[in-house]
């Protein structure tokens, strides 16, 4: 039986009972400040105490944000950089960057694209987690076709490669046409948003889609807390 | 055929031997019960015949020698045989094997590698005890060549809290504390019962219950040893009297803030054995992590998160 990777958020992982198979690319997508790189980080986690190399390629924020916010959770970020299992990379500060990892000059997607090859090539004997967070961030300046043709490749490449990926993209960024094609891509798609009254408005999150798997696709209430991260609420349904 | 004193010796070393023998077994304080036996025969000798035991002064090695004036004609004591010298609070005794009457249960023990108290230096570890109101340990080192033991009865800084394991009416204690033995099944009940209800809290739970429990212990231990290794050696033990398994020291950089630590038979791991606890297979010793990180947080000086990077019961 093929390995099987979760999120590490329980609820979840009970609405995609089988798990994602190495190899598999998830979309996630929400409204800004929903709790999108939250649930990049509890992803990072699992991997971590499963025995995963973590790569974190941080486009919106120095990488260093991850880092404190792993730590806020009692993860031992150093041993894990030391020990070569967690690598950020600056994919923010570009030739700025004090990062042992960095990614500069994204003024073309194909380059963003043999640089993470080579990233990813140095783990080749390894079981991967990557997380892009947010790829749209990355995507902004290009053309539709050309964006198109980015994720053809580099999934096809991810997924002969066998990394656990996860894409993180920030709704209103991209395109809404561009966006629904680029859902085709992935093998599971959540979403993420705002819902509920506006005065006190909830998180809310949904599983979209599984490719060839089963899953439950009731959106479900969730919390942030500072102690444990995202806190679903399982037994409550919208 | 034996006369009866080789008979009375045969018995008397055949009673320690087999002493040494079963508290090596003992779970918790083994080695201190052992100890309690050697110190509490002498104190027993001193209370049935130490009315003469009279102090002059309070330097451990007065003390000792007023305890061979007491009891000097005792043969057990061989009074003549030994050498004292004071090294602070702690007396070093030079004794001559030649007459000791438990030579055959020293040796026997030093074959076996058991635990093992020299009774000789229990009666001097006594006798400071009763003068000095103060714990004292012993140690001995046997010279084959020479035929002489050199002892130290030495100032014991902290003992041990799971050696002090004692029944007191219907309760179980551990240093002053209300205890209870748990086996595997009621632990596994217990994290089955969590994970269940709040899954979400499970490891954060057993890393802040172990980070919780062993933060006095560390602060003792850091206490009572300047080296870092040493106040980190007592944890162990501690963990290891515990059942958590028996935990290993592979390196110490002190400035960096690093140690890498081997945990052997780990608990946690048998505990989740053969379970489906967790929908994958991971690494469970998040309770050792928390005691871990408190005891390397005190006794460092600055926050040490200690994470698991490999276990030996998975395949990567």
């Amino acid at each position: 039986m093929k390995e099987r990777g979760f999120f590490g958020v329980d609820g979840l992982d009970r609405a995609i009972p089988q798990g994602m198979e190495y190899g598999s690319q998830i979309l996630v997508h929400g409204d800004t400040g929903v709790g999108k790189t939250v649930l990049a980080g509890e992803f990072l986690k699992e991997g971590l105490v499963c025995g995963d190399t973590c790569i974190y390629v941080a486009c919106d924020e120095p990488p260093a944000v991850m880092r404190d916010h792993l730590r806020d959770f009692k993860v031992g970020v150093r041993a894990y950089e030391e020990a070569g299992r967690l690598l950020l990379v600056d994919a923010y500060e570009e030739e700025e960057s004090r990062e042992r990892h960095f990614i500069a000059n994204q003024y073309s997607l194909e380059k963003y694209a043999v640089l993470e090859s080579n990233l990813l090539a140095r783990f080749a004997d390894r079981r991967v987690r990557l997380v892009v967070d947010s790829l749209s961030t990355l995507l902004i300046p290009f053309a539709q076709e050309e964006i198109l043709e980015f994720h053809r490749s580099r999934l096809k490449s991810l997924r002969k490669k066998g990394i656990l990926a996860m894409d993180v993209f920030v709704d209103g960024v991209l395109d809404r046409r561009v966006m629904t094609v680029i859902g085709h891509f992935y093998s599971v798609n959540v979403r993420m948003k705002f819902g509920g009254p506006k005065v006190r408005p909830e998180r809310l999150i949904q599983v979209g889609k599984v490719k060839s798997g089963k899953f439950d696709a009731v959106p479900r209430r969730f919390g942030i807390s500072p102690v444990f991260g995202i806190i679903f609420a399982p037994d409550v349904e919208v | 055929m034996m006369n009866s004193e080789d008979v009375y010796l045969k018995i008397i070393n055949s009673i320690y031997l087999t002493l040494s023998r079963a508290t090596g077994t003992m779970p918790f304080g083994g080695r201190h019960y052992l100890e309690e036996i050697t110190r509490g025969v002498g104190e027993q000798i001193l209370k049935d015949y130490g009315e003469e035991f009279k102090l002059e002064s309070t330097r451990p090695s007065d003390i000792c020698k007023a305890y061979f004036n007491a009891l000097g004609y005792l043969v057990f004591l061989e009074e003549g045989a030994f050498q004292l010298e004071d090294e602070g609070n702690s007396v070093l005794v030079t004794m001559s094997q030649e007459h000791c009457i438990y030579q055959s249960y020293c040796r026997r023990a030093q074959e076996e590698g058991l635990l093992f108290y020299c009774p000789r230096l229990g009666a001097l570890q006594s006798a400071l005890k009763n003068a000095l109101g103060l714990e004292y340990s012993t140690a001995v080192e046997f010279e084959p060549a020479s035929g002489v033991c050199h002892g130290k009865v030495f100032p014991v800084k902290r003992r041990l809290r799971t050696e002090m394991m004692h029944f007191v009416d219907d309760t179980l204690d551990i240093a002053g504390e209300r205890a209870v033995l748990f086996t595997k099944d009621v632990y596994l009940s217990f994290l089955v019962a969590v994970n269940e209800y709040a899954p979400f809290i499970l490891q954060k739970v057993l890393f802040d219950t172990g980070y919780r429990s062993f933060l006095n212990i560390a602060r003792e231990a850091a206490d009572c040893y300047k080296i870092p290794e040493d106040s980190l050696q007592v944890c162990f033990e501690e963990m290891k009297n515990c059942g958590i398994g028996r935990i290993e020291l592979v390196s110490l950089d002190t400035s960096a803030g690093h140690a890498v630590i081997r945990c052997y038979q780990s608990f946690e791991v048998a505990v989740v054995e053969g379970m489906e606890l967790y929908r994958t297979p991971r690494v469970t010793c998040d309770l050792l992590r928390g005691q871990l990180s408190a005891c390397l947080t005190v006794i460092l000086g600055y926050p040490i998160i200690c994470e698991e990077m490999q276990c030996k019961a998975l395949e990567w």
